[in-house]
């Protein structure tokens, strides 16, 4: 089970998604992608996607105007 | 000047909603391509055939044409949106500080969204301008229409007034909201230097007493 992460910081939406999507070809099952992105729609189009993509969205922090999510593949 | 308020308003509501509608629009061509990705990520790892029909797409091709499909009409609809959300931001930045004669020598300037340094410099500078070639005595500053001031948008308010009382112009704040009162009062802000009255026609009863004052009085015939 691999870990990787992403820096989406700077990016409005949906930019942060679409990085998020470019990632999937390399990610395999069980696998954990990390992002953080500091756009204010981030957390709720997160969210979206993983209930579509049916990905699990095991954690969600903020730290000031960022936010870092946890995504399991 | 209800009617450029109003004006201003609606252009700022459809602002907002063909931001949010532009914003749900990316957001379904960003979830369109990321179906496409985990497409090819299934094609790669050769299990497509178990895993395709838990999704809407039938087939790569099919995925494909409807992809096309949706990004063009998106891209479409999205120009359209840019278009109207660049003329309504014109509409908008002319409108949000609208400098009115209401009367002779009395200009108003109803304050609409939030004033931040940049907004209030533009104010500044409008209203002062203004001033100057009306020969203004009087100005009523009306923040009906904003919904949140702090410390700072309080400190551009008195910053604005006091410039304009150097310019030998008398300045009133009307309008001021319940909860922005309250808000006030919790911050400390201190308005006990200026006039404040509750509506745009209070503000301009008290201009035109003060006319009255400030007028010669006529001599008594005996």
């Amino acid at each position: 089970m691999a870990e990787k992460s992403i820096d989406a910081k700077g990016l409005r939406c949906p930019q942060p998604v679409l990085k998020i999507a470019a990632k999937l070809p390399e990610m395999k099952a069980g696998d954990i992608l990390i992002v953080e992105a500091d756009c204010p729609t981030f957390e709720d189009d997160v969210r979206k996607w993983c209930d579509r993509m049916k990905k699990t969205l095991l954690a969600v922090n903020t730290v000031g105007s960022a936010k870092t999510v946890r995504i399991q593949f | 000047m209800m009617r450029e308020l109003d004006q201003s308003r609606a252009a700022l509501a459809e602002a907002r909603r063909l931001e949010e509608a532009f914003h749900t629009s990316s957001m379904d061509v960003a979830l369109v391509i990321s179906e496409c990705f985990q497409a090819l990520a299934e094609v790669r790892q050769g299990n497509l055939d178990a895993q395709v029909s838990e999704h809407v797409l039938t087939s790569p091709d099919e995925l494909l044409a409807n992809f096309g499909k949706l990004l063009n009409d998106t891209i479409k609809d999205l120009k359209v949106q840019m278009d109207l959300v660049k003329r309504q931001a014109l509409a908008i930045q002319e409108l949000s500080t609208p400098v009115l004669q209401i009367w002779n020598d009395v200009l108003a300037l109803p304050v609409i969204g939030t004033v931040d340094t940049r907004r209030a410099a533009e104010i500044m500078e409008r209203l002062l301008a203004e001033v100057v070639i009306r020969k203004s005595k009087f100005v009523i500053l009306d923040i009906t229409g904003v919904e949140i001031v702090d410390t700072k948008t309080a400190d551009h308010f008195l910053k604005l007034i006091k410039a304009a009382a150097l310019l030998g112009t008398k300045c009133i704040l009307t309008g001021i909201r319940p909860a922005v009162a309250q808000t006030l009062v919790e911050i400390g802000v201190d308005l006990s230097s200026i006039t404040t009255l509750r509506d745009l026609q209070a503000g301009l009863r008290e201009c035109l007493q003060d006319m009255q004052k400030s007028r010669p009085k006529e001599p008594v015939a005996h």
